[in-house]
C-alpha cells in the first residue's frame, strides 16, 4: 500500500517535471538572445584559453626592452605592456589561471553549500540548530584576512590560492539553500510526499534540490566572478600569481598602475574580465528565467 | 569560538618565516636578544602563548611589535572608528541604492525600468574595486576636481571611498532583491490581495516588501564581511587612517600581536552582526518564526 | 639696550642673509605638507630604523653636528666646537650655551652621557646601538659583557664640555653625530612615561621644530620649538607628514596639490613628468638625486652552479645596464660597474669589465666562459631561481635579466619573488642561487659597503670569504692617512669585482616631485631652489615656500 502510493506519487511527479519544464526551460533559455551569445563567447574564451599555446605567436614571457610599451597595432592586437610583452597573449594566459580559479571554487561552494543547506534546513531542529551555529561561527571567521595570511606565509602559491579561495565560498550557499528549503518544506507538495512515507533523503534531493535550483544559479552565477575579483583583489595586494606568469588580476593591477600614460595595459585585460563576468551573469539570468517560468511570465 | 580562533592565528603568524625584528640591516645577535627578551619572543612558544592567552582574558591585545610606543588596544581605538564610519557609510550606500534599484526593476520586469538598473548594477559586479577607486578619483578629483584625491580630513573625502566600497555590493543587493521581490510578488497571497483589487504599490509595501528584502538580509552578514575585505583595498587606495590598511601591512611585517588582534576584532564584529541579521531575517520573515 | 638688540636680531638675521627682494617672494602661508611612505614606527630616535622615521626625527632633534642641507657636510649643531686629538681618537665638543629641550628644561652635556648609554643599554634593545660601537667601549657594553657604563668613552667633563674616546679612528665620526641613533633624548620625560614618551603630548625634543600631533596613519605635525637655539632661522611654520604606502596615490595627491612633495614617483610615470620638464622649466616638479646606494644581485658562491667564477662571470657580462636604466627604473640611475658608488668620500672605483651595454666581444666571452664551465649553450645548467623581494621594480628587473640570459646564454631560469621577511630568512641562510639585493649608505665612506663582505660579517649573505679581503679592510680600518684607506678599500674591491661576488646593476638615484613653490635657504642664507642630496635627508629648517 504504502510502496504503492509511493511509487504512484514520485512517477506521476516525475514525469511531469521530466518532459514539459526541461524541455521548457531549454526552449526558454534558447530565446534569450543575450544568453546564447554570452553562451557562446564564454564557449569561446574558454577554449582560447585551453589552446592559447597554439593561438598565439609571441611568448607570454619574452621581453623587449627597446620595444617598450606600444599602443594595439595589427601585430599585437591588444599592444605590448612596459617590458615589450604581448598583451593578447598575456592577457590569453591570464585567462587560464582567471578561469580555473573561478570554476574550481564555485564547484567546491556549490557541491558543499547545497549539501550542507539542504540537510541543514530541510531535517530542522536540533540538527538544524547544531549546524546553523558552526556555520555562524565560520561565518564569523574574517576568511579573507586569513586567506592574506596564508599567501603571505606560502608565497604565491597558486594550488594554494585554488584550495583557500574555494574553501571560503561555500558558507553563503550553504545559508541561501538553508533560507529556501525552509519556505520550501511548508509547501503543500512537500506535505504530501511526507504525508505518503517518501524518505527524508529522497525528498530533498527529489524535490527540494530541483526546486532551490533558482536561488543556486543565481548564487553561482555571482560566486565565479567573486572568485575571479578575490584572485583580483589579492592581487592588488601584492599577493598574486608569480611573475612571469600572469592572471588576469595582475595584469588590471599593472594596468591601474598604468591607466593614465598606458591605458591600453588597463582597458584591454579589464574589458576581457569584465565581459566574461557579465556574460556569466547573463546565462545565469537567462538560466534563472528558463527554470522559474513564474518568474519572466510576467 | 574567539580561544580558537586566537589559538588558530597565534600558531599560524608563529609559524611563517620571518620574525618581526629582521630587517634590511641585519642587527647583531646580541642586539636581537635584547630585543627578544624585551618582548618576550625568548621564551618557549606556549609559555608565550599562556601569556597572551592571559592578557586577552583580561582584554589586553598586548604590545605592538612594530609600533614601539602603542599597545594593539590603542591602534584599534584609535583607527577602528574610522573604518566602521567607512563600512557603514558603504554598506549605507549600497542598501539604499540595491534595494531601491532592485524595486524599480522588479515592478516592471523586462521593461527599460528593469534593464537600465540590473545593467548598471552588473557593470558594478564586473568591476574590481582597486579600477573602479582610481578611476572615480581620476574623473571626480582629478578631471572635475570635487573631491580630494585622497584622506580623511574634510566631510567631502568620505563620499568617493564609501561609493568605491558600496557599488559592487549595490549590484549585489539590486538583483538579490529583485529575484526576492518577483518571488513573492508571484505568491499566491499576493495575488490574492490583487484580486481583492489592492492598489499595486500598496500591495508592494504592505506584502511584497517584506519578503522581498528577505534574500537580501540573508546577504547582508555576508556584504559586512565582504565589505571588511574591501576596506583593505579602499582604504589603500584612499589613503584612509583605518584599521584595514594595518591588517596587511602588519601580516607582511610579522607583528604578531597586531594580526592576531585584528583578526580577533573583525571576527567578533562579524560574529555581532550575524547576530543583528539573524534578528531582522525573523522579524522579515514569518515562517521562519514557526520553526 | 639689550631689549633693542633682541627686537632687532631678527631685523639683522633677514638683512644678513635674506636678500628682501626674496623674502618678499615668500608665500604668507608656510606650511608644507609631505608625503613620507609608511606609518612612522616610532620616533624614539635611539629606536627607530627606518627613513620614514628619520625625516621626522631630523627636524626635531639635533645632535652635536647638524650638516649642510645640501652637501651633508658636518655643522655646528647642538656643540658649537670641536677638538681632535692627535691620534684622532678622542673628540672635545663645547656644547652652545643655554641649550633647551622644547619644554624649557636646559640640556646640558649630561644629556648626551645619558641619551648615549641609554641606547646602548641592553634593555633598550636599539636595533641601532651599533652606530655606537665606535665609542671605547659601546661594543662591550651592549652586548652585556661589561656592565659599567662609567667605562663607556662618553664623559661629561662639565656641563658644556662633552668628551667621547673612539675605539679607534674613525674619519665619519662627525657625520655619524648628526645621525639619529646619536641625537639627544630628554631623561626626565622618558623616566616620567617610559615607553609612551614620544606620544602627542608628551614628547619632547632638542631640535628646530616639536611635535604638535600624531593621528594614526593620517599625519604627523611638528612645529616651531620656540626654545631652538637657531629659530629665527626657520621660515616653514608648519609641516605635515602623511604616511602614504602606495605610490599611485601618493603622486595623485601630488598632484592634485594635497602634498608639497613626495619621495616617490612610480617608474612608469618618470617619462610623463621629465617630458613635462623639458617643454615647461618653470614648471618642473621632477627631481631626480643621485643617492649614495646600489642595486645590485648578489650570488650565493657556496651552492651549484654559482660557485663558479666563470659562471657568475658570464652571468654578470650579458646584462644590459644601460637598457634596464633607461628602459625600466627610467629615474636617471646610473649604470653601475662597482658597488661602492662613485664619488663616495673621494673614492672611485675604476670601471673594469663592466660595461654599461655589453658588446659581442661581451656576449662572446660569456658564452665561452659558460662552456668552460660545462655548460655549452646552457646545455645542462640546473635549473636555479632568481630571488627577489615583492615590489613592482624588482619584478620587472628580474623579468628583464632572466630573459638577457635566456636570450644570451641559453638558460632557463626560474623567478621567484617572496614577501620582504621570508626573502630576508631566505637570503640569510643561503637558501639561494642569485638574489636580488640594494644597499644603502649608512655615512659617507666606502667602508660601509666593503665592510659587508668581511668572512662572518653579520651582513655577508654571500657565503663569501676572502683571507686578503678581510686583511685590506682591517688594515683601512686602522689607516689615518686618508689616500693610502682610500687604496686599501681600492685593493679589496678589486677582489669583490673580479671574484663577480656581486654583480652591480645601477646606482641609486632619489626621485622625488617637488612643487616648485618648495625653496631652500643655503646655509649662508641664500634663497634658491630645491635640491636633494645623497640621504635623501629632508631639514627643513632651511626650507620656504614661495609665493
Amino acid at each position: 500500500m504504502t510502496d504503492a502510493a509511493y511509487k504512484l506519487g514520485l512517477a506521476g511527479k516525475g514525469e511531469e517535471k521530466g518532459t514539459s519544464l526541461w524541455m521548457d526551460s531549454y526552449y526558454r533559455l534558447k530565446k534569450n538572445k543575450m544568453a546564447v551569445v554570452s553562451f557562446f563567447y564564454l564557449l569561446l574564451q574558454a577554449a582560447a584559453a585551453v589552446f592559447a599555446p597554439l593561438l598565439v605567436q609571441f611568448s607570454y614571457e619574452e621581453t623587449d626592452l627597446v620595444l617598450g610599451a606600444v599602443p594595439p597595432n595589427a601585430a599585437h592586437w591588444f599592444g605590448t605592456d612596459d617590458l615589450g610583452r604581448d598583451l593578447f597573449t598575456r592577457t590569453l594566459y591570464g585567462a587560464r589561471v582567471s578561469l580555473a580559479i573561478g570554476v574550481l571554487a564555485a564547484f567546491v561552494s556549490v557541491v558543499i553549500g547545497i549539501a550542507y543547506g539542504a540537510i541543514s534546513g530541510f531535517i530542522g531542529g536540533r540538527t538544524d540548530y547544531v549546524m546553523q551555529r558552526l556555520l555562524e561561527i565560520l561565518y564569523a571567521m574574517p576568511f579573507m584576512l586569513f586567506v592574506i595570511i596564508l599567501m603571505v606565509m606560502v608565497g604565491r602559491n597558486i594550488y594554494v590560492m585554488f584550495i583557500a579561495l574555494g574553501a571560503i565560498q561555500w558558507l553563503s550557499m550553504a545559508r541561501i539553500v538553508r533560507g529556501q528549503v525552509i519556505a520550501l518544506k511548508r509547501m503543500e507538495y512537500v506535505d504530501a510526499a511526507r504525508a505518503i512515507g517518501v524518505s527524508n533523503l529522497k525528498i530533498i534531493f527529489r524535490h527540494m534540490v530541483p526546486n532551490v535550483m533558482g536561488p543556486v544559479i543565481v548564487y553561482t552565477t555571482l560566486t565565479v566572478p567573486a572568485v575571479v575579483l578575490e584572485e583580483a583583489f589579492l592581487s592588488f595586494l601584492g599577493l598574486g600569481v608569480q611573475e612571469p606568469m600572469s592572471s588576469w588580476g595582475t595584469l588590471i593591477n599593472d594596468g591601474v598602475a598604468a591607466m593614465e600614460v598606458y591605458p591600453w595595459m588597463l582597458i584591454f585585460p579589464c574589458s576581457t574580465l569584465m565581459l566574461t563576468l557579465l556574460a556569466l551573469n547573463f546565462i545565469g539570468d537567462g538560466l534563472r528565467d528558463a527554470l522559474d517560468p513564474k518568474v519572466s511570465r510576467h | 569560538m574567539l580561544w580558537i580562533l586566537a589559538t588558530i592565528t597565534f600558531f599560524m603568524v608563529r609559524c611563517a618565516p620571518g620574525g618581526p625584528f629582521d630587517t634590511d640591516k641585519p642587527i647583531p645577535p646580541e642586539i636581537l636578544k635584547n630585543i627578544q627578551a624585551k618582548y618576550n619572543l625568548d621564551q618557549p612558544m606556549l609559555v608565550q602563548y599562556g601569556h597572551y592567552l592571559a592578557d586577552l582574558v583580561r582584554g589586553d591585545l598586548g604590545p605592538s611589535f612594530r609600533y614601539a610606543n602603542r599597545t594593539v588596544n590603542e591602534i584599534i581605538a584609535e583607527t577602528l572608528p574610522v573604518s566602521a564610519q567607512l563600512g557603514l557609510l558603504g554598506f549605507l550606500f549600497a542598501l539604499s541604492i540595491g534595494l531601491i534599484s532592485g524595486m524599480l526593476a522588479s515592478s516592471k520586469p523586462n521593461s527599460l525600468r528593469d534593464y537600465v538598473p540590473m545593467g548598471l548594477s552588473l557593470l558594478g559586479v564586473c568591476m574590481p574595486s582597486f579600477v573602479i577607486g582610481p578611476l572615480l578619483v581620476l574623473v571626480f578629483a582629478l578631471w572635475l576636481g570635487w573631491f580630494n584625491t585622497s584622506g580623511w580630513e574634510e566631510a567631502s573625502d568620505r563620499v568617493l571611498p564609501a561609493l568605491t566600497l558600496g557599488i559592487m555590493y549595490a549590484a549585489y543587493f539590486s538583483r538579490l532583491a529583485r529575484v526576492g521581490f518577483l518571488d513573492i510578488l508571484h505568491q499566491d497571497f499576493i495575488k490574492t490581495a490583487k484580486a481583492k483589487g489592492l492598489s499595486a504599490g500598496r500591495i508592494f509595501f504592505r506584502h511584497a516588501f517584506k519578503g522581498g528584502v528577505l534574500p537580501a538580509t540573508t546577504f547582508g552578514g555576508l556584504a559586512m564581511s565582504g565589505i571588511v575585505c574591501g576596506s583593505l583595498v579602499v582604504e589603500t587606495i584612499f589613503n584612509i587612517p583605518g584599521l584595514g590598511r594595518f591588517f596587511v601591512q602588519s601580516a607582511m611585517n610579522r607583528d604578531y600581536t597586531l594580526v592576531i588582534g585584528t583578526a580577533l576584532l573583525y571576527a567578533t564584529l562579524l560574529l555581532i552582526m550575524n547576530l543583528v541579521v539573524d534578528i531582522a531575517y525573523v522579524y522579515l520573515d514569518p515562517r521562519v518564526r514557526h520553526d | 639696550m639689550k631689549n633693542l638688540i633682541s627686537k632687532l636680531s631678527p631685523l639683522l638675521i633677514c638683512l644678513s642673509f635674506a636678500w628682501p627682494a626674496l623674502a618678499a617672494q615668500l608665500a604668507d602661508k608656510q606650511e608644507i605638507r609631505i608625503g613620507n611612505g609608511t606609518e612612522p614606527r616610532e620616533l624614539d630616535p635611539a629606536i627607530s630604523t627606518g627613513v620614514p622615521e628619520s625625516h621626522i626625527e631630523d627636524n626635531l632633534f639635533e645632535g652635536l653636528c647638524s650638516y649642510d642641507p645640501f652637501t651633508l657636510a658636518p655643522l655646528p649643531g647642538a656643540a658649537e666646537s670641536w677638538q681632535i686629538s692627535a691620534d684622532a681618537t678622542v673628540y672635545t665638543f663645547k656644547l652652545r650655551p643655554n641649550l633647551k629641550w622644547s619644554d624649557g628644561k636646559p640640556l646640558d652635556a649630561n644629556d648626551f652621557v645619558y641619551s648615549w648609554r641609554r641606547t646602548l643599554d641592553p634593555k633598550t634593545a636599539s636595533e641601532y646601538a651599533y652606530q655606537l660601537y665606535y665609542i671605547k667601549n659601546g661594543a662591550a657594553f651592549n652586548k652585556g659583557k661589561l656592565k659599567d657604563a662609567t667605562q663607556l668613552g662618553v664623559v661629561a667633563k662639565d656641563a658644556r664640555t662633552l668628551v667621547v674616546t673612539l675605539e679607534r679612528p674613525t674619519p665619519y665620526f662627525l657625520n655619524l653625530t648628526s645621525f639619529h641613533t646619536l641625537y639627544p633624548v630628554p631623561r626626565h620625560v622618558i623616566e616620567k612615561h617610559k615607553q609612551g614618551w614620544t606620544k602627542e603630548g608628551n614628547m619632547v625634543s632638542n631640535g628646530p621644530y616639536k611635535l604638535a600631533e600624531w593621528r594614526i596613519n593620517k599625519h604627523i605635525k611638528i612645529v616651531p620649538n620656540p626654545h631652538y637655539w637657531d629659530k629665527e632661522r626657520l621660515k616653514i611654520k608648519v609641516a605635515y607628514f602623511m604616511p602614504i604606502e602606495n605610490e599611485n596615490t601618493e603622486e595623485k595627491a601630488f598632484v592634485s596639490g594635497q602634498l608639497h612633495m613626495t619621495t616617490t614617483v612610480p617608474s612608469i610615470k618618470i617619462p610623463y613628468y621629465k617630458d613635462l620638464k623639458k617643454r615647461d622649466p618653470k614648471r618642473a616638479v621632477y627631481q631626480s638625486t643621485p643617492m649614495l646606494g646600489t642595486y645590485y644581485y648578489r650570488f650565493n658562491v657556496t651552492k651549484k652552479p654559482t660557485d663558479d667564477q666563470r659562471v657568475r662571470k658570464a652571468l654578470s657580462l650579458t646584462i644590459d645596464r644601460r637598457l634596464i636604466v633607461d628602459k625600466i627604473t627610467k629615474g636617471d640611475q646610473v649604470p653601475a660597474w662597482s658597488f661602492v658608488p662613485p664619488n663616495t668620500a673621494g673614492y672611485t672605483y675604476p670601471r673594469t669589465y663592466i660595461k654599461d651595454s655589453p658588446s659581442q666581444q661581451d656576449l662572446a666571452t660569456a658564452q665561452q666562459l659558460m662552456k668552460a664551465a660545462g655548460y655549452p649553450n646552457g646545455k645542462g645548467f640546473p635549473k636555479i631561481d632568481l630571488l627577489y623581494n615583492t615590489s613592482e621594480g624588482h619584478k620587472k628587473i628580474a623579468v628583464a635579466i632572466q630573459q638577457m640570459w635566456k636570450k644570451h646564454l641559453g638558460i632557463e631560469i626560474g623567478i621567484l619573488n617572496q614577501e620582504w621577511k621570508v626573502y630576508l630568512n631566505t637570503v640569510r641562510a643561503l637558501n639561494y642561487n642569485v638574489s636580488r639585493g640594494g644597499w644603502i649608505g649608512d655615512y659617507l665612506d666606502p667602508n660601509t659597503f666593503l665592510n659587508m663582505y668581511v668572512t662572518g660579517g653579520g651582513h655577508n649573505n654571500l657565503g663569501f670569504s676572502n683571507q686578503q679581503y678581510d686583511n685590506y679592510i682591517k688594515m683601512a680600518a686602522s689607516e689615518l692617512d686618508h689616500s693610502k684607506r682610500l687604496q686599501y678599500f681600492r685593493k679589496a674591491e678589486d677582489i669583490l669585482i673580479e671574484e663577480v661576488a656581486i654583480i652591480p646593476i645601477y646606482f641609486y638615484t632619489n626621485n622625488s616631485l617637488i612643487s616648485p613653490k618648495v625653496k631652500m635657504y643655503s646655509v649662508d642664507g641664500k634663497l634658491q631652489n630645491w635640491a636633494g642630496n645623497l640621504s635623501d635627508r629632508i631639514l627643513l629648517k632651511y626650507y620656504a615656500i614661495a609665493k
